[in-house]
C-alpha cells in the first residue's frame, strides 16, 4: 500500500477542509479550526501547512470573487483531492488499527490512592 | 490601518511568494478588519504584524532565483534534458565530439600558458619600464650588429660624466664553491649556472624578495655574498625558515677567495632573465675572470658583462643615447670607438630582441616566434571547431524530426537556435573540463622539453579563468551558431517526414567540402613543417663538420697553463682504453670563442674577427683535421708559429694555401703577430646556423680549458666505458684534488647546441599528432554524413549487386579528391613559410620534393583508414533495413 504523509495538523486542517466543503478558505477554515478545537492558529502556520498540501497533491486551489472587505483580494478556496481522500481515509485507517491493537487492559488503568 | 502595520505589509507583499500573495493578503486583511472592530484598531495592528511575521518562513517566502521567469527556466531544463539524452543516445559521437574539442582546446591552453610565460619575463621589477641595458650598435653596409657586452669600467664612468644609476655585472655562470660543514669538513660544488658578480648599485635597480638582508649593506663590501633560499638549503643544510641562519657563514670561490654570506633572497622567479643563485661583488670577480684588470678596464668586452641602467622620468631614453654619442672617444683608441655607437635596449626588449640575442638566460625568444605559436594555437582551436560544425551538421538528419515536433508545436526560430546552442555550450563546457586535463596532460610533456614548470594554476587570479571562459564563449559561438541555423532553418513538415537528407541538407555539403579542404591544408602544413625541421635537425647533426667528434670525451681543466697537466696526459695515456689526449682552449666545435680583429696588409676594409684556438702537438690528430700544407707542431717552436684554416688564408690573399705558409700577420689591437706554419682544411668551428670562422690555431700554453680524451671506440659494453671513466676521474682528481670532476661527451656537447631546434621539433611533434587526430575526427563526421545521406542510395547499390569495395569506392573518390585540394593550398603556404625559416641557417638543406610526396601520401594513408571504416560499416549494412526506411 502506499504509504501517505500526513501531519497531526495537516490532518487537522484536511478534516477543516472537508467540513466546510464548497466554503474552505484561508479565514474560514482558520476561525473553524479555532472554534471547533479551541486552539490558535495563526496565518503563518495554517498557510504554509495548506502550500505543503498543495505540493503533496492533496488539496487544490482556486481563486474566486475578490471582495470590498478584503480590498479586492480574491479568496482561495481549497478542495480535496482524490489522493487526498485517500490520504485522510489511510491516516484514519491506521490510527484505528492501532486503537484496535491495544488490549482493554492497558487503558483500564486505575489510579492509586497515595 | 497604522503606519507601521502599513510597512509590515510592504514587507508581507515584498517577501512573499507571487502565487500565494493576493489571496493571503486578503484573508489577512479580512481578519485585520474583523478585529478592528471587535478590540480597536491598535490592538488589531498589533496581531496583524505577528502575523506577517509569522508568514515569514521559508515555504512562504518567494525563492532566492525569481519566480516570474519559472516557465524560462523550465524551458531551459528541457533544453538541458534534451542535450543530456542526446548525448547519452548519441555516445560515440558525442565522444568523438567532445575529444575533439577537447584536443583542441587542451592544446590552445597550454600555448597560451608558454606566451603567458614568455610575455610576463621580468616584469616583476618595479622600475620594469625605466630600466635599460647599454648596448653597442655597429654599422655595417648588411644592416646593424648588435653587442650586448660592455668595457667593466663603463658603468663607473657613466655615473661620474652623467650622475646616471648604473650598474655592471658579470654572469660568470659556472663556477666551484667550497663550503665547510661544523666538523671542518669541506664540501664542493661545481655550479654549472647561478654565478654572478654585481656592482652593488645593481641591487638598487632590480628588485629581490629579502629573506635576510637588505638591498643597502648585501654587497656594501669586497667579500659579501647573497645566496638565494635554495642555495643556502644546498650549501648549508638550512631550510627556507632558517635561512637567515646563513648570515656570516663563509664560502670559498674558486678555491681562492673566502667569502661572507651578507644577506639571502628567495629564489628568483622562474620568469626572470637573471637566473642567479649566489650574487657576488663585482670586485671579487678577481679570482673568476683573468680578464678583468681590477675593473678598470675600456676596452677588454665579452658578452657575459653588461651595463644596466635606470634612467628618471625626466630624461628619456632617446636624450641619453644622444648625450652618449661619440662618449666613448674619451676612453677608447679612435678606430675602436668609432666602429660602433652606444644604444639604450629596454629591459622589456631583453627577453624578445631579435637583434641582440643573448641575455643571462641564453636565448631571446622573439615576439614573432610567439606569434607563430600563438597562429598554430588558434588553428587548432579552429580545425576543432571545424569538426563540431562537421560532425553536428551530420547529425542533422537525425534530429530532423525532432526540429519538426518543435516547431509544429510553435517553437520559433531564435528558440530552435537557442536550443542548439545551449546544447553546444553544455558540449564546450564538458569539453572545456576535458581539455584542462589534456592541458595538464600536455603540460608535463613541454616542461621536460622546456624545463620550466607550466603550471595552469586555474584559480590563482582571475586570468586563467578568464581565458577559459572565453575559450567556452568563442568555441561555443563558432562551433555551434552554424549547425544551429542549419537545423532551425528546416522545413517541419519535410522534416517530420523525413525526407530532409536528399533534399534539403545537400546545401551545406559544399561549405563542409570546404571546411574539410580547410583542416586538411591546415594538418598537411604542419605535416611538411615538422618533416622540413626534422630533416634540418637531421642534417645538424650529422653533416661532416671537417674534424672528428666520436668517441671523444671532454673534461674541463680548472688549472689552465699548469705544470701538472704534462703529468695528467701521461697518467691517462697509461689506460689502454685511451689512445689519445689534448689540451686545448676548447674543441674544434665550441659555443664560445676567443674573438679578435685580424690584420694584413690586404684587407682593406673591415677587419674581420679571428677564432684563436690555443692547443697542442696532438689536436689535430686526435680531432683528424685535415692538414693540407706545412706542418703539424713540435716541441719547442717558436711562440708565433700558428696553424690556420684555408678560409684564412683566401682572406690574406693566397688562393694556393701552400703559398701562404711563412706569411706574418697581426692579430688583435696589443700588436700581436702570427707567422702561418700550416693551413688545415676549413671545418666548423661555429654552430650551423652560421657562416664558417678564420680560425688560428697556436701552441702556447695559455687559456687551455679542457681536456679532449679520445677513447679505443671497439670497447662499447656499458662496464668498458665505466671502468675507463673511473680511471679518468682518478687521475683528474689526483691532479685537482681540489675541484670536482665533470666530464661529457663531445658529440653530445655538440649536440646541445641545437637545443632550441630540438625543442621546437619536439613541440612541433605533439602539436601535429594532435592536428592529425582532430583532422581524421572531421574526415570521420564528414563520411559518416555522407553515409546518413546515401543510406538509400548503397541500400539500391547494394541489391542490384554492388561489392563492398565499389561503394568504398564512393566514399574515397570524393575524399581524394578534397586532399588533393587540400594538397594543393598547402604546399606553396608551406614551402615560403619553411623556406624563410631555413633562411635563419647558413647551413641547411634544400626543401626536395621528397617532402611534399612523403606528406601526401601520409595524409592520404590516415584519410583512407578514416574513410575505410565508416564506409566499410556501411557497405555491410543490411540494404532491406535502408530501403524499408519510408
Amino acid at each position: 500500500m502506499k504509504k501517505f504523509q500526513l501531519g497531526e495538523f495537516e490532518e487537522v486542517v484536511m478534516l477543516t477542509v472537508a467540513i466546510l466543503y464548497e466554503n474552505a478558505y484561508g479565514v474560514s477554515i482558520k476561525k473553524e479550526i479555532e472554534n471547533r478545537l479551541g486552539r490558535n492558529v495563526s496565518v503563518g502556520a495554517l498557510q504554509s501547512a495548506l502550500k505543503r498540501l498543495e505540493d503533496k497533491d492533496y488539496l487544490v486551489s482556486h481563486d474566486k470573487d475578490a471582495t470590498q472587505e478584503r480590498a479586492g483580494r480574491p479568496k482561495r478556496y481549497f478542495k480535496i483531492t482524490s489522493l487526498g481522500k485517500q490520504a485522510m481515509q489511510y491516516t484514519k485507517e491506521t490510527r484505528n488499527s492501532l486503537w484496535d491493537a491495544i488490549p482493554g487492559v492497558a487503558l483500564d488503568i486505575k489510579f492509586a490512592k497515595a | 490601518m497604522s503606519w507601521p502595520a502599513k510597512l509590515f505589509l510592504h514587507f508581507f507583499r515584498w517577501f512573499c511568494h507571487p502565487r500565494l500573495k493576493k489571496p493571503i493578503e486578503g484573508d489577512l486583511m479580512e481578519l485585520h478588519e474583523e478585529r478592528t472592530k471587535e478590540i480597536g484598531q491598535r490592538k488589531a495592528d498589533l496581531i496583524f504584524i505577528r502575523d506577517v511575521l509569522l508568514l515569514f518562513r521559508p515555504s512562504i517566502i518567494k525563492p532566492a532565483d525569481g519566480t516570474h521567469r519559472i516557465n524560462n527556466y523550465g524551458m531551459l531544463k528541457n533544453y538541458f534534458i534534451t542535450s543530456i539524452r542526446f548525448i547519452r543516445r548519441e555516445k560515440f559521437f558525442s565522444l568523438m565530439n567532445i575529444f575533439g574539442l577537447a584536443l583542441g582546446i587542451g592544446c590552445a591552453l597550454v600555448i597560451y600558458k608558454i606566451v603567458d610565460h614568455e610575455t610576463s619575463f621580468d616584469k616583476h621589477h618595479e622600475n620594469f619600464e625605466s630600466i635599460y641595458r647599454l648596448i653597442n650598435e655597429f654599422k655595417q653596409a648588411e644592416g646593424n650588429v648588435y653587442f650586448a657586452g660592455q668595457p667593466h669600467a663603463i658603468a663607473e664612468g657613466l655615473r661620474n660624466d652623467f650622475g646616471i644609476t648604473a650598474a655592471m655585472s658579470y654572469y660568470d655562470k659556472d663556477g666551484l664553491i667550497t663550503v665547510e660543514d661544523e666538523s671542518g669538513n669541506q664540501k664542493r660544488f661545481q655550479e654549472k649556472e647561478g654565478v654572478v658578480f654585481v656592482e652593488p648599485q645593481f641591487l638598487e635597480l632590480f628588485d629581490f624578495e629579502w629573506v635576510a638582508g637588505d638591498a643597502s649593506s648585501a654587497l656594501s663590501d669586497q667579500g659579501k655574498v647573497i645566496l638565494t633560499t635554495s642555495s643556502v638549503e644546498k650549501y648549508y643544510g638550512l631550510k627556507s625558515e632558517e635561512a637567515h641562519m646563513a648570515i656570516g657563514r663563509s664560502l670559498i670561490l674558486e678555491n681562492a677567495k673566502t667569502l661572507y654570506v651578507s644577506a639571502v633572497v628567495e629564489d628568483l622567479p622562474s620568469t626572470s632573465d637573471f637566473p642567479f643563485t649566489s650574487i657576488f661583488h663585482y670586485q671579487d670577480q678577481d679570482v673568476a675572470n683573468r680578464y678583468f684588470y681590477e675593473g678598470k678596464s675600456w676596452q677588454e668586452y665579452n658578452s657575459e658583462t653588461n651595463c644596466f641602467v635606470l634612467l628618471d622620468n625626466e630624461n628619456s631614453s632617446v636624450e641619453i643615447e644622444s648625450q652618449l654619442d661619440g662618449y666613448l672617444m674619451k676612453y677608447q683608441p679612435e678606430d675602436m670607438a668609432s666602429m660602433k655607437e652606444l644604444k639604450l635596449q629596454p629591459l622589456a626588449e631583453m627577453h624578445s630582441s631579435e637583434t641582440v640575442t643573448r641575455n643571462y638566460r641564453g636565448a631571446t625568444v622573439s615576439d614573432n616566434k610567439l606569434i607563430a605559436l600563438g597562429i598554430v594555437g588558434l588553428f587548432m582551436i579552429i580545425t576543432a571547431c571545424i569538426n563540431f560544425i562537421n560532425l553536428a551538421t551530420a547529425q542533422a538528419v537525425k534530429r530532423s524530426k525532432e526540429v519538426g515536433v518543435r516547431k509544429s508545436l510553435g517553437g520559433n526560430k531564435a528558440q530552435l537556435i537557442a536550443q542548439f546552442l545551449s546544447e553546444t555550450f553544455l558540449i564546450t563546457f564538458i569539453a572545456t573540463i576535458v581539455g584542462l586535463l589534456v592541458a595538464e596532460l600536455l603540460a608535463s610533456q613541454i616542461e621536460n622539453i622546456f624545463g620550466y614548470e607550466i603550471s595552469l594554476q586555474l584559480f590563482a587570479g582571475l586570468g586563467m579563468l578568464k581565458i577559459v571562459g572565453a575559450i567556452v564563449l568563442l568555441v561555443g559561438l563558432i562551433s555551434g551558431l552554424y549547425p544551429a541555423f542549419i537545423l532551425s532553418r528546416m522545413n517541419p513538415i519535410l522534416a517530420v517526414k523525413n525526407s530532409l537528407s536528399t533534399k534539403q541538407t545537400s546545401g551545406f555539403l559544399s561549405l563542409r567540402r570546404a571546411l574539410v579542404v580547410f583542416q586538411f591544408a591546415i594538418s598537411q602544413i604542419l605535416i611538411i613543417g615538422i618533416l622540413i625541421l626534422n630533416l634540418q635537425m637531421d642534417y645538424f647533426l650529422t653533416k661532416d663538420l671537417g674534424f672528428n667528434d666520436d668517441s671523444i670525451i671532454v673534461v674541463k681543466l680548472p688549472e689552465s697553463d699548469s705544470l701538472k697537466l704534462p703529468i695528467l696526459k701521461n697518467n691517462l695515456l697509461s689506460h689502454p682504453q685511451i689512445e689519445k689526449v689534448s689540451f686545448s682552449t676548447t674543441g674544434p666545435l665550441a659555443s664560445w670563442k676567443v674573438n679578435n680583429p685580424i690584420f694584413h696588409p690586404s684587407i682593406v676594409a673591415e677587419n674581420p674577427s679571428g677564432n684563436l684556438k690555443n692547443v697542442d702537438e696532438d689536436y689535430l690528430d686526435l680531432y683528424e683535421l685535415d692538414l693540407i700544407a706545412g706542418e703539424n707542431y713540435k716541441t719547442g717552436d717558436p711562440r708565433d708559429w700558428v696553424v690556420v684554416n684555408r678560409k684564412l688564408t683566401e682572406l690574406i690573399g693566397f688562393d694556393d694555401p701552400s703559398e701562404s705558409l711563412g706569411e706574418r700577420f697581426q692579430y688583435g689591437r696589443s700588436g700581436r703577430e702570427f707567422t702561418i706554419t700550416g693551413v688545415v682544411e676549413d671545418f666548423h668551428a661555429g654552430s650551423l646556423k652560421r657562416e664558417m670562422d678564420y680560425v688560428i690555431l697556436s701552441n702556447v700554453k695559455w687559456n687551455i680549458y679542457q681536456a679532449g680524451i679520445k677513447f679505443n671506440a671497439n670497447q662499447t659494453g656499458y662496464s668498458d666505458i665505466k671502468n675507463m671513466l673511473e680511471n679518468i676521474e682518478s687521475d683528474w682528481t689526483a691532479t685537482f684534488p681540489e675541484h670536482v670532476f665533470d666530464f661529457e661527451f663531445y658529440d653530445e656537447q655538440l649536440a646541445s647546441l641545437y637545443a632550441t631546434e630540438q625543442r621546437i621539433s619536439e613541440v612541433f611533434k605533439i602539436i601535429v599528432a594532435i592536428a592529425i587526430i582532430i583532422g581524421c575526427l572531421g574526415l570521420y563526421g564528414l563520411v559518416s554524413f555522407m553515409s546518413n545521406q546515401k543510406t538509400k542510395e548503397i541500400g539500391i547499390r547494394k541489391v542490384l549487386g554492388a561489392s563492398a569495395v565499389s561503394i568504398w569506392n564512393i566514399f574515397s573518390k570524393e575524399m581524394v579528391m578534397l586532399l588533393i585540394i587540400a594538397f594543393v593550398i598547402a604546399a606553396p603556404v608551406s614551402y615560403f613559410a619553411m623556406n624563410s625559416w631555413l633562411e635563419n641557417y647558413t647551413y641547411r638543406i634544400e626543401i626536395t620534393p621528397m617532402v611534399f610526396i612523403i606528406s601526401i601520401l601520409a595524409s592520404l594513408g590516415i584519410a583512407l583508414l578514416t574513410i575505410s571504416y565508416k564506409s566499410i560499416r556501411a557497405s555491410r549494412a543490411n540494404p532491406v533495413l535502408s530501403l524499408r526506411d519510408e
